[in-house]
């Protein structure tokens, strides 16, 4: 039985102590962490886990962690899960910036630890029946993706989250090199349909 | 009263139209005209004129024809709308007028100063599909416009001595898109192209490409992608997608024959195998619009103008393709 700690209490925190519920001979939740004691709280009272709001006090009692926090916190956290040698799922994208995500793959690398990106559309069954199927050689790519409301998310995690390409484009990009190989070049148009946003 | 019509050029695509003339009430086909005799007889038949020819220019100033369809190779249309225009025939001719700005603005000029109706043969949109897509917009049952998607995927390699004369994938393929772009969105402000040879090296040897994706940026602040490609073992394969605030269409004939056929836990149905079968209707359509226009006295559409305007964006598309940069729409030459 593997003893977790999720870290975040808020949308993606919760999906993944709901998933995790269901796997109920493997895994379960073991402490909820979050900087906001009553969101902790929240969360762990729910789920009846222990919670804290520092990582640092739930390492020695799980044996894995998920980091589902915002996308600023997440190069802190998951080097002091390979610092801590405790093998860790981080939410996408991996980091806020390029130098924050190496410091990751180099504290992964240092510590041998084991460790995912939640890129879950690869275990989608459709995406994963399609990697199967032998269409020749390969020549065109398109992948879209369209979230349903934007009213559910709030202006502070549009600002935090990376913005659209790095928080939800990430997706297909990483389809992208699943499904076809390195990238050579990008160009992108953006704009803005919702003047709040922008 | 019937309208008199002469028919030019009885080749692959003549032959096709000149079937569809044949089936349209209050049109009297008066001759088919084409180089070779053999071919002009077989449009005869097809469009059940009263006689065929080789005489093009006989053909189009026979008194009795009040409209000329110009059905001939890429490189004729021009030569052949100014002397229809000329002589004072109302004129239907297939995509494109020219391949350069020059020669399409100068036929323009020559039918605007005759005054004679003028139509272009752009079909998708009067595909039953477009059609419709085109009345939701209007309405307004999209809301505020966001995105527009388009993708042509031709079934079969063309003949490859016919890649150069029809202007290549961007001027003889993409540019139904383009149209529809307009058709459905409104004007494009710049294109970004990316092209590349992945089907053929007779692509690569007429200096075209056989795979192509392009971005637009529309004046109504639209995104657009759109996508051609030369080949496709699977079927014609033709989809546009237009999505907005409140809603989107997709725009696609996902089987052919209204039959899906369940066994051994699979689903089988057929596609669509060319653009003959694809758009039956559009052709009929376009060519009912046309001399409903006519009968009515109101201005054929879409026009010369609509024909420049979207060659000006097939050509931004081709140059930015080959210097690997976005090229604004009205800068393209």
């Amino acid at each position: 039985m593997i003893r977790l700690a999720i870290v975040g209490a808020g949308r993606m925190g919760w999906i993944f102590a709901n998933a995790i519920g269901e796997l109920r001979a493997s895994a379960r939740v073991g402490y909820v962490v979050s900087r906001t004691l009553e969101s902790a709280k929240a969360m762990g009272d729910y789920f009846d886990c222990r919670y804290c709001t520092e990582l640092e006090e739930a390492l020695p009692d799980v044996d894995a962690v998920v980091i589902a926090a915002a996308t600023p916190a997440h190069s802190e956290l998951a080097i002091t899960c390979a610092n801590a040698k405790k093998p860790f799922f981080v939410e996408k994208p991996i980091a806020d910036t390029l130098e924050n995500g190496r410091k990751i793959v180099e504290a992964v690398q240092k510590n041998g630890v084991q460790n995912m990106v939640g890129f879950h559309r690869r275990f989608d069954p459709p995406y994963v029946a399609a990697k199967a199927v032998n269409l020749g050689a390969l020549e065109v790519f398109r992948s879209i993706s369209r979230d349903a409301n934007m009213d559910s998310s709030s202006l502070e995690f549009h600002l935090s989250s990376g913005g659209l390409i790095v928080d939800l484009g990430v997706h297909d990009m990483d389809l992208a090199r699943w499904y076809m190989g390195e990238v050579l070049e990008v160009q992108a148009l953006g704009g803005s349909a919702s003047s709040s946003v922008a | 009263m019937s309208i008199g019509v002469a028919f030019i050029g009885a080749g692959r695509m003549g032959l096709t139209h000149a079937q569809t003339l044949g089936n349209i009430a209050g049109v009297k086909a008066i001759v088919v005209a084409d180089p070779n005799l053999e071919a002009a007889k077989r449009g005869q038949n097809l469009a059940r004129a009263e006689r065929a020819s080789t005489d093009i220019e006989a053909a189009i100033h026979d008194p009795a024809v009040e409209a000329v369809m110009i059905v001939t190779p890429t490189d004729t249309h021009a030569k052949l709308i100014q002397m229809a225009a000329k002589a004072g025939k109302a004129i239907w001719c297939e995509k494109p007028i020219a391949l350069t700005l020059a020669e399409t603005q100068a036929t323009l000029e020559i039918v605007k100063a005759a005054g004679v109706p003028c139509q272009i043969g752009f079909q998708r949109r009067f595909d039953p599909g477009y059609i419709k897509a085109k009345q939701l917009i209007e309405d307004g049952k999209l809301g505020k416009l966001e995105t527009f998607r388009s993708l042509g995927r031709d079934t079969y390699l063309p003949n490859p001595a016919a890649i150069a004369p029809g202007g290549g994938t961007f001027l003889d393929m993409t540019v139904h898109d383009f149209d529809l772009a307009r058709f459905l969105i409104g004007e494009v402000l710049e294109v970004s192209a990316w092209g590349t040879v992945l089907a053929h090296e007779m692509f690569s040897d007429a200096q075209d490409c056989d795979t192509a994706v392009c971005m637009l940026r529309f004046a109504n602040g639209v995104l657009g992608v759109v996508e051609s490609a030369r080949h496709s073992n699977w079927g014609y394969d033709i989809r546009t997608e237009v999505a907005g605030a409140e809603g989107k269409v997709v725009i696609e004939a996902p089987y052919k024959t209204p039959l899906q056929h369940f066994t051994g836990f699979q689903n089988q149905t057929d596609v669509y195998i060319n653009f003959p079968d694809r758009f039956a209707d559009a052709y009929r359509i376009q060519m009912e619009a046309f001399f409903a226009a006519l009968n009515s006295g109101t201005t054929p559409s879409p026009s010369p103008d609509d024909a420049l305007e979207t060659l000006k964006i097939c050509l931004a598309a081709k140059q930015s393709w080959q210097q690997g940069k976005p090229i604004k729409v009205q800068e393209a030459i």
